[in-house]
């Protein structure tokens, strides 16, 4: 025999409240309700600095320079300074019919995304973002700077640049993947600690020249890498052209 | 079964309950958007719709903690009560919250591009055998499916056609969705998080539902070590007459992890199952009201001499022979069919009231 | 990858079995197995629809026998 149940009266959802149990409710419920403000304050409080990363959707704006295609669709002003241009959503600009295969003179209509000098010109959705006004002003061809090993992580430009905040780690690490298979630019945010939301420099990542992923490679997407590859500099824009064996995962 | 079902029995506790669940919800949301916002430093802040994402999943689990630590704490003290009686709206709530983080993260993270969003997001990489390309989106996936599965059968029809023992099976999978929850973050969001803030709560969080649950198991553990040797008796002496408070039920534990609820109502004892038709509620720990033995758990009622719900209503319970020797309560362990009349036994002098 | 498309097209397949069957099952299905729900306003058998097609098979066991059983 045990189990003796005290002789106060015992809760029943459809009878009113016994005193006991409101007295303990009356406390209960203030306690947990600042319970969970102060949790929602320390988890939102502790999320890590997504960057200065910065995307002008609200702003059409227009550049002009040197339209070039190879090896990423870019628009590289009379100073240098070098824009990639891709699509609205999650794809690249490959397919407008604009983009010819020799370097010509253009305007280009657009959003802006920045981050760190690293910048990217989202196209208007109009036909006639890009307009071809003539022959090209300027030849550009790329600087190499040599053979270098960087590390530091993957992420798809677009997203790292500022259209998604944080645009990189492992939460986005679909979302990485699905830009760069939709021809979004594939970059290297190279920094020693993988939570540094200030790298020392964004490269555009190229694999045997090209700006594609192979499946395997894309594994590797938003994780650590060390890259060893042909270092080059293109107007603003720094480049690493590697093979797919010397991209290596880290521990 | 019941009378007839509605979508919910509500009542002034429901409403007061479910007024207080949505304000605790608000809040939480609230609070965290605005300081997302204005962290580390405005124009710098997380964009919206991850922090929509990241708002919504953090409550959907301190919500989850809640329900888990409501059922141990309901069995530790009867103060916690009021909070198991309406833990259904709880845990129908938690699933919408967690369901709306699941589609804003599938829209943002697998929308706008070239794949379908489903398949990028959960079948995007699969690096199963790292822990920086673990897909920990299927994680989440695999444990949101276990709490549909239980929002849609939480309404009392389901208890009623996928019978007691099937539900609540299907109900304790919320463990498995717990620790698929538990790795999903770890896995996931906690992988590019440098501050130890999240990672200390969420193991703050395991070791708390740990220890609600340790401390109850120990309280039944106790319970069952004073169980009565029924194996080849007739009759087991259960009790004093004089330990039995008058309107009140108390538990009998059997060697055969069988419980009797003996109740003491009208001057006479009867005995039935400890175990509610409804949820399996622990009717030893009732109270008599309006004359029928009355469930702490959800307040499902049993005429004491049959085991039988009141019209309308249908439920039934095993009744067991009872008799008075002496001061001592005798029970024959032989559980009748349920719904079967018993004499109850009669206290000696005890007036039967009119 | 190819064997999460896999499991992902299984699910799409049982869900759509799941959605047919709980249309009938809201419709018929729930009051043919449990009287109660016989009686229940239009509303609160919706509120089953995503019960049954969730559990659809072990509705369909129990709704045939039902079936079975009546004269």
């Amino acid at each position: 025999m045990n189990e003796r149940t005290e002789q106060d009266p015992m809760y029943v959802g459809y009878l009113p409240l016994p005193t006991r149990h409101r007295v303990f409710l009356a406390l209960l419920i203030p306690a947990l309700m600042l319970a969970l403000i102060g949790t929602a304050t320390l988890i939102a409080a502790g999320q890590r600095d997504p960057g200065p990363a910065m995307w002008n959707a609200s702003e059409e704006r227009a550049w002009s320079g040197t339209l070039i295609t190879t090896p990423y669709p870019m628009l590289i002003e009379d100073d240098g300074t070098t824009h990639l241009i891709v699509e609205m959503g999650k794809r690249g600009a490959h397919e407008r019919s604009t983009l010819g295969p020799d370097p010509r003179a253009a305007e280009v209509h657009g959003y802006e995304l920045r981050r760190s000098g690293r910048r990217i010109i989202e196209l208007a959705p109009d036909a006639d973002a890009i307009t071809i006004t003539g022959p090209p002003a300027r030849a550009h061809t790329p600087n190499e700077l040599g053979p270098g090993t960087v590390r530091g992580e993957i992420v798809d430009g677009k997203c790292f640049l500022g259209a998604m905040k944080p645009g990189d780690g492992k939460a986005h690490k679909s979302c990485a993947i699905l830009c760069i298979q939709g021809g979004l630019p594939p970059m290297v945010a190279v920094r020693d600690d993988p939570f540094d939301p200030t790298p020392d420099e964004i490269l555009l990542l190229l694999v045997d020249g090209s700006p594609t992923l192979s499946p395997e490679l894309l594994e590797l997407v938003a994780s650590p890498v060390e890259i060893f590859g042909t270092r080059s500099r293109l107007g603003t824009l720094g480049t690493i052209d590697a093979s797919p064996n010397d991209i290596r995962p880290l521990p | 079964m019941t009378a007839t079902y509605k979508l919910v029995q509500w009542n002034r506790h429901k409403r007061v309950y479910d007024v207080a669940l949505t304000l605790a919800c608000t809040g939480y949301l609230a609070t965290f958007v605005a300081v997302g916002l204005a962290m580390p430093e405005p124009g710098r802040t997380v964009g919206t719709e991850v922090l929509a994402m990241r708002a919504l999943g953090t409550l959907a689990i301190v919500l989850l903690h809640l329900i888990l630590i409501i059922g141990p704490a309901a069995r530790l003290t009867t103060l916690a009560a009021p909070l198991l009686y309406n833990r259904r709206h709880l845990g129908v709530t938690f699933f919408l919250v967690a369901l709306l983080h699941a589609i804003i993260a599938l829209g943002f993270y697998g929308g706008f591009g070239v794949r379908n969003p489903i398949s990028s997001v959960l079948a995007g990489y699969a690096s199963y055998g790292s822990a920086s390309g673990f897909p920990f989106e299927v994680l989440g996936f695999a444990a949101l499916l276990i709490f549909f599965v239980m929002a849609a059968t939480s309404h009392d029809f389901w208890l009623a056609i996928l019978g007691a023992r099937f539900w609540k099976t299907l109900h304790m999978l919320v463990y498995v969705a717990y620790a698929l929850v538990i790795a999903h973050v770890a896995l996931g969001p906690l992988q590019s998080e440098p501050s130890p803030v999240h990672g200390v709560l969420l193991i703050l969080g395991v070791v708390t539902i740990g220890t609600f649950h340790i401390a109850a198991g120990i309280k039944e553990l106790r319970t069952d070590s004073s169980a009565i040797d029924a194996d080849d008796q007739q009759w087991i002496d259960v009790a004093d007459v004089g330990d039995l408070d008058d309107n009140t039920a108390s538990v009998v534990c059997l060697r055969s992890e069988e419980r009797i609820a003996l109740v003491r109502h009208d001057g006479s004892i009867s005995a039935v199952s400890n175990v509610c038709a409804h949820q399996g509620g622990p009717l030893g720990e009732g109270r008599v009201i309006d004359g029928c033995l009355t469930c702490p758990w959800h307040g499902y009622q049993y005429r004491p001499a049959d085991g039988q719900s009141p019209p309308p209503y249908t439920e039934r319970l095993a009744t067991y022979a009872v008799r008075i020797e002496g001061t001592r309560v005798m029970v024959n362990p032989k559980p009748n069919a349920p719904g079967t009349r018993v004499e109850p036994a009669r206290i000696a002098g005890s007036k039967e009231s009119s | 990858m190819h064997t999460m498309e896999t499991v992902l097209l299984a699910f799409a397949v049982y869900a759509t079995i799941g959605l047919m069957f709980a249309i009938a099952f809201v419709i018929r299905g729930a009051a043919h197995i449990d009287a109660a729900a016989q009686s229940a306003p239009l509303r609160v058998r919706l509120a089953f629809a995503p019960g049954a097609l969730a559990l659809w098979p072990v509705l369909g066991i129990k709704w045939a026998r039902a079936g079975k059983a009546a004269p």
